[in-house]
């Protein structure tokens, strides 16, 4: 069965100028998935969101969330979207409590005090609520922002680099909000240049370069080599001689007992290991060959 | 929209400040004309202290501040960055220059009224408000207080088109001294040759206060007259809304 998106960006296209910031850009994203998106600064991401919420008027292309067309320069058609792009944005002169009632009737939402709160508790800012925001530091903003997201019903939550000016623990809290959210069937779209963190957290990727989707791809079979495995044998010296005969595969690398070999299509990992039994030499395990993330994004987007 | 715009930009002591300011201004006015009065260096009463420092207010001080203030609701959002905030929250982009509309009026009239009233009480207090005499007639002081209230408000309505045209530039430059700049030129050139435009509408929209001053009688003509520049003053405001609304649809919302 094929699982209809729940966000579609189907040749979308911006420029400032001369400067083409969107190039024929296409994503999709999945319900309940989170997807992370990345790219090199000034790679388009944070044109791309702001487009998402319809801040930034594209030349061409079309932005669907679910059946639903996001017109451009209509934020109105973009309900069930909520997030935020860059630093979230409050009233500095206000208190956390107050932006978030203000939010609250912004969209019509009856919210008691204690329902902020609650909000404000689950991103560790309850000890923060009466006091100005203008005094709040930018991962305290971003925190802010997730709470305001999340006390109002919504299908995708855009976060742009949400960890950044967080402390150790606070990425990591942010790190399990995300998934907690995840789990309660929401959406997520994370932008962000922290490699790991997406390598945490993302079931899809997407990669964008000069406006392009250059890779988008689940993250498994996005790290994962086609057809590279590492067999890990008691006796590597003989596994080695043995396999050197074979011209259906080629052998990588060896480090300690694992042997990294690549197969041709004609030769498939079970055929090997049977080739090597036969021989004497125990094969302990086989996993597949895994890059980080990291790799193949500067694989992708051509850096060293 | 229009409460989180109080909430943010009228209920809070700066805005206190400014829009009591101006008293100061009543109250040196009050203080000097008494004065001259006193050594003899002029005579005024009570009715022409109110119309002189209505005057001053209106040409001089009101028009800076009540486009700055016009300027500043919109400035104010791309400086503390919250102007992604209502888009972002799905308010439509029409409903977000309609609200700044309505606040700069609210302000507008937040910063001429609490003026007014204490030059009336200074006037009746330092002058005192009798029978007042225009020309070769005498009017009542409620009467007097009637025509200097609608010609102030009507100054007031004026200088409101000019301060749209302020959100308007504004919005389009993002440049503060060149929306002030061009919305106050336009107004004193306006209100300098306004009633000599020879569209009779718009003329009528600038002969209006010195007409509700001067009038006989506040009778059915100048009641026409009234309706016609409300009108003329009416379409005025719905153009400019419509024009500041198309324009901002179709911009790009950037802050950085």
């Amino acid at each position: 069965m094929i699982m209809q998106a729940l966000l579609t960006v189907r040749n979308l296209t911006k420029r400032f100028g001369a400067f083409t910031a969107l190039d024929n850009l296409n994503m999709s994203l999945y319900p309940g998935e989170i997807y992370g998106l990345l790219g090199p600064n000034g790679a388009g991401k944070t044109t791309l969101l702001s487009t998402l919420f319809g801040l930034l008027l594209p030349d061409s292309g079309e932005i669907h969330l679910q059946d639903r067309r996001i017109e451009p320069g209509r934020p109105e058609t973009a309900r069930g979207l909520d997030g935020f792009v860059d630093t979230p944005s409050f009233f500095p002169h206000l208190s956390a409590i107050d932006n978030m009632r203000i939010s609250a009737r912004h969209r019509n939402h009856q919210l008691s005090e204690n329902d902020i709160l609650a909000q404000l508790e689950r991103v560790g800012l309850k000890h923060a609520a009466t006091r100005k925001v203008g005094g709040f530091s930018t991962g305290m903003k971003k925190r802010l922002g997730i709470a305001r997201a999340l006390m109002f019903p919504q299908t995708l939550l855009i976060l742009d680099e949400p960890t950044s000016g967080l402390d150790p623990n606070g990425v990591r809290e942010m790190r399990q909000l995300i998934l907690d959210l995840k789990k309660e069937g929401i959406s997520v779209l994370l932008s962000s240049h922290i490699l790991t963190e997406v390598e945490q957290i993302a079931d899809r990727v997407g990669i964008i370069d000069h406006g392009r989707m250059v890779r988008e791809d689940r993250l498994q079979a996005l790290t994962t080599t086609p057809n590279t495995y590492w067999f890990t044998v008691d006796a590597p010296t003989i596994a080695i001689s043995i396999l050197a005969t074979n011209d259906h595969l080629a052998i990588d690398r060896q480090e300690g007992n694992d042997i990294q070999i690549r197969l041709s299509p004609r030769i498939s990992p079970g055929e090997v290991n049977q080739l090597l039994m036969q021989n004497g030499v125990l094969v302990q395990g086989i996993r597949p060959e895994k890059s980080h993330l990291e790799d193949i994004f500067f694989r992708i987007i051509g850096v060293h | 929209m229009l409460r989180t715009e109080w909430q943010v930009f009228i209920a809070n002591r700066r805005f206190l400040f400014l829009s009591l300011g101006p008293l100061l201004l009543a109250a040196i006015s009050a203080f000097s004309y008494y004065a001259a009065n006193s050594v003899g260096l002029t005579y005024i009463d009570g009715y022409i202290f109110i119309i002189n420092t209505a005057n001053l207010y209106t040409l001089l001080f009101l028009p800076f501040l009540g486009v700055a203030m016009g300027n500043y609701l919109i400035m104010a959002e791309f400086n503390w960055q919250t102007i992604r905030r209502p888009f972002v929250e799905h308010i439509s982009r029409r409903r977000f220059i309609v609200a700044k509309a309505v606040v700069a009026a609210i302000a507008l009239a937040l910063l001429m009224v609490p003026y007014f009233l204490a030059c009336t009480f200074l006037s009746n207090v330092f002058f005192g408000l009798n029978h007042i005499l225009i020309e070769d007639r005498t009017i009542s002081a409620v009467n007097g207080l009637l025509r200097a209230t609608g010609a102030y408000a009507w100054s007031g309505f004026i200088l409101y088109i000019f301060v749209v045209l302020g959100q308007i530039i504004l919005l389009r430059v993002h440049n503060t001294i060149v929306a002030i700049l061009g919305s106050l030129l336009p107004f004193y050139i306006f209100v300098a040759f306004g009633k000599q435009l020879p569209l009779a509408p718009i003329r009528t929209l600038f002969q209006l206060p010195e007409r509700i001053l001067q009038a006989g009688t506040l009778n059915g003509h100048l009641g026409q007259q009234v309706l016609i520049a409300l009108i003329t003053w009416g379409l005025i405001i719905a153009i400019l809304l419509s024009i500041q609304v198309y324009l901002f649809s179709r911009q790009d919302i950037i802050t950085s």
